[in-house]
């Protein structure tokens, strides 16, 4: 990997925050709107035609990263920058272009399509607001991208309502792809879909990023599928980036304990009656103010772990922790 | 594993047919189904949306609607009694007493404005006449039996107080409460993470092992049932294409759809370049075609495919398949 190409992508020490609903007590009372902290001091960055596998559970904030690094979310304290400059720079058609340059694929397509446009109308809106394509090429256009995401051209004439769930992730995906963009967010984009399905969405984005040289953001909770088209994978928990390496290092020689109960859970395409040991249901304890986020939850803590938060250890170039015993 | 096969099926489903009506005529959701589940084994069920495995375990217990569901055929054997021409309120007893069905969702079984106590317990005062007292203690270890730290005081909370897991395991107490020799799990963990499913898988697992009780896991993860079942059964458009013990079906798969789960599924042990998906679409089941339903999507379909019809053929002991060439699946 070279390490010495400029990032595509800065995440630097963001976090995002949500007003908690305030009732009547609460105003009564005068007391001082709450926030939910959903993501904590996040760093990453994003090399041009590299995958990053952003991986967690529930809760953890990995959507509302990715759609933070997409804007939807206004970000509370740090920096984004896309290609060196801040997302929010005021510089004119700045905004434009990341509108352009940098492109989201939902989870569920279903929700993002217009029921009431056919496929290929929705293409060519895209096409036409962007001016990615003269009037006269949008048709022409639209039959290319039909064919780029391996949908056959009969598809154009058709409403979302009559596409499977694999066929109207593909135009999720087409969509995306009108505007040329360098960088895709996909949210989850196989989670919805069955597994002979998935394989084909699968096999489709890293054709499109051999042939396009896209950098993806991935964000998923299947660790198996984030295995599949990751270089390098980022875990969070609880709004917290707890581990970051490569897939090897993630995968072979997982550094936080979070990371290693994640991996252990995910069932195997083994036969084999697995003895597992019954673990009482995990309470949704508030880890202690200053501590460790995942110290309630891990059969390691000790006390270090409840008081101080860790720092992030560096096991390598590539690798990062945030764990007391990390490399010790 | 599973106990002797002359101890018989516990329960044994014979050439069950559901269709149902809709506009423009008849789905057929389940063709010809037959299987046995013996007691005290866990059988896998698995199949992508639409294969019909949840719309079976509800024809099991009676549960589908009538109209539109409609059952054209076969035979539902528990213990030896077809469920299918029992009246209306012998299959209520039976149901959440003999054989308890736990879903996806656990807010299907639950109501958000009962404590969940009451709830977990209200098949033991119903079918077991127990007095609210007597309930309360038998509830109180039942959530303790599924991990539920501060059981006593836990017992009065409402559903909106309690994680997806946690109502999770409170569904699967609802359903152990009285003893089910059966438990028909459909997607018990779908929904949930994966520490929380393993979680969860365990708990089932332990739960069996203490009762005895046979289980039908339903699920669309092989990886989910290749750890936790005896046998296997794997379902497309409505019909059984292999059966067979867990180890047998994953290790050396003898339907082309069955290798095709298994290829197109990302490996945690292995790291591949490229997925083998199954190519094309799953048929329309509202126009069934003459043999195979899987010869669109087939690498290794022949003539004869298209218009021999197929049913599990044993390939082995206590390994079928309803594929017309199973020797050629490699």
């Amino acid at each position: 990997m070279a390490v010495a190409a400029a990032p595509l992508l800065t995440v630097r020490d963001v976090h995002v925050r949500f007003a908690k609903p305030r009732g009547l007590v609460d105003l009564l009372l005068r007391r001082p709107p709450s926030a939910v902290r959903a993501v904590e001091g996040a760093n990453l960055a994003l090399l041009p035609g590299e995958t990053l596998g952003l991986v967690g559970e529930s809760g953890s904030g990995k959507t509302t990263l990715g759609r933070a690094i997409l804007g939807i979310h206004p970000v509370a304290e740090g920096d984004i920058l896309y290609r060196g400059r801040a997302m929010g720079d005021p510089m004119p058609d700045w905004q434009q272009r990341l509108r352009r340059e940098v492109q989201m694929v939902f989870q569920d397509p279903y929700s993002s399509l217009n029921p009431r446009m056919t496929i290929a109308q929705t293409l060519a809106e895209v096409l036409r607001f962007h001016r990615v394509v003269p009037t006269d090429g949008v048709d022409d256009e639209v039959k290319r991208l039909l064919d780029v995401v391996g949908l056959p051209q009969a598809m154009a004439t058709r409403y979302p309502r009559a596409m499977s769930g694999g066929q109207r992730q593909r135009v999720g995906l087409a969509r995306a792809l009108a505007v040329r963009p360098s960088l895709l967010v996909l949210d989850e984009p196989v989670a919805a879909l069955d597994v002979s399905i998935q394989a084909q969405i699968l096999n489709l984005l890293s054709d499109l990023r051999e042939a396009l040289g896209l950098s993806m953001l991935f964000v998923a909770h299947d660790l198996s599928v984030v295995r599949h088209v990751s270089d390098r994978v980022a875990v969070m928990y609880r709004g917290r980036l707890v581990e970051q390496g490569t897939r090897d290092e993630i995968f072979t020689a997982p550094a936080h304990p979070y990371t290693r109960m994640l991996l252990t859970a995910v069932p195997q395409l083994v036969a084999r009656k697995r003895a597992r040991v019954v673990q009482p249901a995990t309470e949704m304890t508030e880890a202690t103010a200053g501590g460790c986020p995942f110290a309630p939850r891990c059969p390691q803590a000790v006390d270090r772990c409840r008081a101080v938060a860790p720092a992030e250890v560096r096991l390598s170039p590539t690798h990062i922790a945030a764990c007391h015993f990390a490399g010790g | 594993m599973s106990p002797a096969a002359d101890a018989g099926a516990l329960l044994r489903v014979e050439a069950l047919e559901i269709a149902f009506r809709v506009r423009g005529g008849d789905v057929l959701a389940t063709r010809g189904v037959s299987f046995e589940v013996r007691q005290g084994e866990t059988l896998g069920l698995v199949g992508e949306s639409g294969s019909g495995k949840s719309v079976l375990c509800r024809a099991l217990l009676r549960l589908l609607p009538s109209p539109p569901a409609q059952i054209r055929g076969g035979r539902v054997l528990f213990d030896g009694v077809d469920l299918l021409a029992l009246p209306e309120a012998r299959m209520r007893e039976i149901r959440g007493t003999d054989i308890a069905m736990v879903f996806q969702n656990p807010m299907t079984s639950l109501s958000p404005v009962w404590p969940i106590g009451d709830q977990v317990t209200e098949g033991l005062r119903i079918h077991r006449g127990l007095s609210k007292s007597a309930a309360r203690d038998r509830g109180v270890e039942l959530l303790r039996a599924i991990g539920i730290p501060d059981a006593a005081r836990r017992y009065d909370d409402h559903p909106s107080q309690w994680s997806g897991g946690m109502l999770q395991r409170a569904v699967i107490a609802m359903a152990m409460a009285c003893g089910p020799r059966l438990l028909l799990a459909d997607e018990p963990t779908t929904a949930l993470d994966v520490t929380i499913q393993e979680q969860i898988l365990a708990l089932l697992a332990d739960l069996q092992a203490k009762n005895g009780m046979a289980m039908v896991l339903v699920s669309h993860d092989i990886g989910v049932v290749a750890e936790t079942c005896d046998r296997i059964a794997v379902m497309y458009a409505g019909t059984l294409v292999e059966t067979g013990p867990a180890a047998e079906v994953l290790g050396n798969p003898r339907h082309p759809y069955t290798l095709g789960l298994m290829r197109s599924s990302p490996r945690m042990d292995e790291h591949a370049t490229r997925l083998q998906p199954i190519p094309g679409q799953p048929p329309d089941l509202a126009r069934p075609a003459p043999g195979c339903p899987f010869v669109e999507r087939c690498t290794f379909a022949r003539d004869a495919c298209r218009h021999e019809s197929v049913r599990l053929r044993e390939v082995a002991p206590g390994h079928a398949s309803a594929c017309l060439f199973p020797e050629s699946v490699v």
